[in-house]
C-alpha cells in the first residue's frame, strides 16, 4: 500500500513538474508547423484565389515535400518566399524575426531586359527632383504637399494615405483655397504607397460635382475560398462646395499601391481627369499582418477589389491613358519626363 | 497654572470619552474619493489575429469614487493600463528591412518587434446592502456593474483588441476587522455585452469610416457564451485617518471571447491607493 502511495504521489509531481516546464517552454515550432500554418492561414484567409486563378492545393502539393524538420532558417524563407510569389501579390510580405533575414517585400513586378523583376527601388520618382518645378511648395500634412507649377498649374503630391479624417478635411480646403485659379492641377501619386482607403475616398471628394460609384469590396468572413462579406460599394461624393473640376492629371507609377490605387480607381470614373504614367502596382486589398508559430510575420490579402464595372485590377494594375515613365538617368540628370510630359497637355 | 492644566486634561479625557461614545456606528458610511497605483500582468491569445501567446506588464493607475447612502452603495471606477507588449515565448524578435534608393545607396534598417498595450475601463456599480444587525462583521452588497472595458494592444498585429460594454450582476462583500481595518472582496461576471472585435479578415477599412468607426462597426450581443468574464478583486483598507485611507488590492480578470475566432485572457492587477473619506 505504502509503495502505491509513493508511486503514486512520484507520478503526480513529475506529472506537475512537466506541465509546468511546458506552459515555461512550449516546444520550438518545426519548419513543417511553420510551412503547415502559412498555408494553412492563406488557404482560410486570401481573397485573390478566385481572381488569380491559382489552385493552392496543388502548390501545397508542389512545396510541402520540400519542407523537413532539419531545414535551416534560411531555406524556410525562401522556400515560403517562393511560394509566396506565385500569388504575383505585392501586398504579401515576410517578415523572418530573426534579425538576419530581410523582409521579403513581396515584389511590385516589372519587366527588366525581357525578364519579370521585383523592383527594389523606386527609380521613376523623387519628390526633391518634382521640387526644381515647383513654386510655393507647402506641406500640407506629412504625406500631403503642394505647390504651383509653371503655367500656372495646381501639383498636389499624396505619398500615403495615413492622416486623419480632420487633417484631411483641413488640408484640403487649404490647398483648394491656394490653388483655385491655376488652369489645371497634376495629382502626383508616384509615390502614393497606400494607407487608409477612406482616406484616399475623403481625398478624391474634393474632385467632384456628383456622386459616383468607383469600387466595389468584399472581404473574407470565413475559411472557404468563396466565403465572403456582402459587398460594399464605394462612392466619390462632394466634400466642399467647390470641388476642383479644371482638367487634371494623375501621375501613376509601378509604385503607386494600394490607397494609392483605390484613389486612383476613383478619379479616372471623372471626365475632366486623365492617368498618365507607369501601370500601377496592381495590389488593391486590405493585408493585415498575422504570424507564424515561430514568431516571423507575414501579410494576407483578405479582400476582393474590384471597379464600378466589376472588373480586378489585382496583379495587373491600372494602365494609364498615356504611358510615361521618367527614368533613373532622368532623375540623376534633375529631370522629370513624366512630369514634363503631363505639363505639355496643358499647353 | 496647575488648575489649568488639570482642567485641560478633564477636557481631553472628557473628548476622548465623548469621542468614544460617538465612534462611527458599524457600517460607517464610506464615501471616498481616491487613486491607485500599481502594476499588473496580462497574457492573451487571440487566435483571430496569431497563433502567438502575448504578455504585458502594464502600469495601471485607477480614479475611484464610492458614494454610500443609507442602503446602497455606488462605485465609479476608472481604470487606465499602459505598458508595452511581447510575445511570451519568443526571444527579442528583431525585423530587418534592406533598403535601397535609385542612387544606389543601400541602408540596412533592424526594428525590434516593438509593441504597446493600453487597456481602459470605466465602470458604474450599483449595490443594495443587505439589511444586518448593528454588531454584524459583514456587509454583503449584491448589485450590478455597467462598463466599457477597452484592450488596445498596438503593433504588427492586432493580437487582443476588444471594446466591451458589458452589464454585469456584481456582489460587494465587506469584512469590518476593526474600526480601522476591513475587507472587502468584488465579484461581477458580465452576462450581456456589446462586444466589438475585428472580423474574421482582421480588418476595419470601409466607405466613409475612419478606423475606430471602421472598428465599432463590427459590433454585436454577446452573452455568456461569447464573452465570458469573470473578474473578483480583493481589497484591503487601513482607514490611518478620520479622513484618509489607504488601500491594497489584487485583482483578477479572466477573459474567454468568441466572436470572429476565440481569445482567452487573463489579468492580475496589484494596487496601492489612497483615497478621501467624507
Amino acid at each position: 500500500m505504502n509503495a502505491i502511495k509513493i508511486y503514486f504521489k512520484r507520478t503526480t509531481i513529475i506529472l506537475i513538474c512537466c506541465t509546468v516546464l511546458m506552459a515555461a517552454h512550449p516546444p520550438k515550432p518545426t519548419p513543417t508547423e511553420n510551412f503547415e500554418y502559412f498555408w494553412k492561414t492563406f488557404d482560410t484567409h486570401y481573397g485573390l484565389f478566385g481572381v488569380k486563378h491559382v489552385n493552392w492545393v496543388d502548390v501545397y502539393n508542389q512545396f510541402k515535400p520540400r519542407v523537413h524538420d532539419s531545414m535551416t532558417d534560411e531555406a524556410l524563407y525562401a522556400l515560403l518566399s517562393e511560394m509566396i510569389t506565385l500569388l504575383n501579390d505585392n501586398h504579401l510580405n515576410l517578415y523572418p524575426t530573426n534579425g538576419d533575414l530581410p523582409a521579403f517585400p513581396g515584389g511590385i513586378l516589372r519587366y527588366v531586359n525581357g525578364k519579370l523583376t521585383i523592383l527594389k527601388a523606386q527609380e521613376d520618382y523623387d519628390l526633391d527632383v518634382v521640387k526644381k518645378y515647383l513654386t510655393n511648395y507647402h506641406e500640407a500634412t506629412g504625406s500631403v504637399r503642394y505647390g504651383i507649377l509653371p503655367d500656372n498649374i495646381g501639383y498636389i503630391t499624396i505619398t500615403s494615405h495615413g492622416d486623419s479624417r480632420k487633417d484631411i478635411q483641413q488640408s484640403m480646403t487649404t490647398i483648394l483655397g491656394a490653388l483655385k485659379d491655376t488652369r489645371g492641377m497634376i495629382i502626383d501619386v508616384r509615390g502614393d504607397y497606400g494607407g487608409h482607403d477612406a482616406i484616399a475616398q475623403l481625398i478624391a471628394g474634393y474632385f467632384t460635382a456628383e456622386e459616383k460609384l468607383y469600387m466595389i469590396t468584399k472581404k473574407k468572413n470565413g475559411p472557404a475560398h468563396d466565403d465572403f462579406t456582402r459587398p460594399e460599394h464605394w462612392t466619390i461624393a462632394p466634400k466642399t462646395k467647390t470641388p476642383y473640376l479644371k482638367p487634371t492629371i494623375v501621375l501613376t507609377s509601378r509604385f503607386t499601391q494600394s490607397a494609392g490605387e483605390t484613389f486612383t480607381l476613383a478619379l479616372r470614373e471623372l471626365s475632366h481627369v486623365k492617368i498618365m504614367g507607369d501601370t500601377t502596382a496592381g495590389s488593391f486589398s486590405d493585408n493585415p499582418t498575422t504570424e507564424m508559430p515561430n514568431g516571423w510575420m507575414f501579410t494576407v490579402s483578405i479582400g476582393d477589389y474590384r471597379d464600378a464595372r466589376g472588373k480586378s485590377f489585382e496583379g495587373i494594375g491600372i494602365a494609364p491613358d498615356e504611358f510615361i515613365r521618367t527614368t533613373k538617368e532622368d532623375l540623376l540628370q534633375g529631370k522629370d519626363v513624366a512630369l514634363e510630359a503631363a505639363l505639355k497637355k496643358f499647353q | 497654572m496647575l488648575k489649568f492644566k488639570i482642567t485641560l486634561l478633564l477636557l481631553c479625557l472628557f473628548w476622548k470619552v465623548s469621542a468614544q461614545e460617538t465612534a462611527p456606528p458599524w457600517m460607517p458610511m464610506q464615501n471616498c474619493i481616491g487613486l491607485a497605483i500599481g502594476l499588473g500582468t496580462v497574457s492573451w491569445l487571440d487566435k483571430n489575429s496569431s497563433p502567438i501567446d502575448y504578455t504585458s506588464k502594464p502600469k495601471h493607475v485607477r480614479l475611484f469614487y464610492n458614494l454610500e447612502v443609507k442602503s446602497m452603495l455606488f462605485t465609479v471606477d476608472f481604470d487606465i493600463k499602459l505598458g508595452g507588449m511581447r510575445a511570451k515565448h519568443l526571444a527579442q524578435r528583431m525585423v530587418y528591412f534592406q533598403e535601397e534608393n535609385y542612387k544606389g545607396k543601400k541602408e540596412d534598417k533592424k526594428f525590434p518587434v516593438g509593441a504597446s498595450f493600453l487597456a481602459g475601463k470605466l465602470s458604474f456599480g450599483a449595490y443594495y446592502k443587505m439589511k444586518q444587525s448593528a454588531s454584524a462583521e459583514f456587509r454583503v452588497a449584491p448589485g450590478i456593474k455597467l462598463s466599457n472595458e477597452m484592450f488596445y494592444p498596438q503593433g504588427w498585429v492586432s493580437s487582443g483588441l476588444f471594446n466591451a460594454i458589458s452589464f454585469s450582476p456584481a456582489a460587494n462583500v465587506q469584512h469590518r476587522i476593526d474600526a480601522e481595518h476591513d475587507v472587502t472582496a468584488t465579484v461581477s461576471l458580465p452576462v450581456a455585452t456589446y462586444l466589438a472585435r475585428l472580423a474574421y479578415h482582421n480588418t476595419v477599412s470601409a466607405p466613409n469610416k475612419s478606423l475606430i468607426e471602421g472598428f465599432i462597426r463590427n459590433s454585436a450581443w454577446a452573452g455568456l457564451g461569447r464573452f465570458f468574464s469573470p473578474a473578483a478583486e480583493l481589497q484591503y483598507h487601513y482607514q490611518f485617518h478620520n479622513h484618509i485611507g489607504t488601500s491594497l488590492t489584487y485583482g483578477f480578470n479572466y477573459y474567454l471571447i468568441e466572436q470572429s475566432q476565440p481569445m482567452r485572457a487573463t489579468s492580475h492587477t496589484f494596487l496601492a491607493g489612497i483615497h478621501n473619506q467624507f
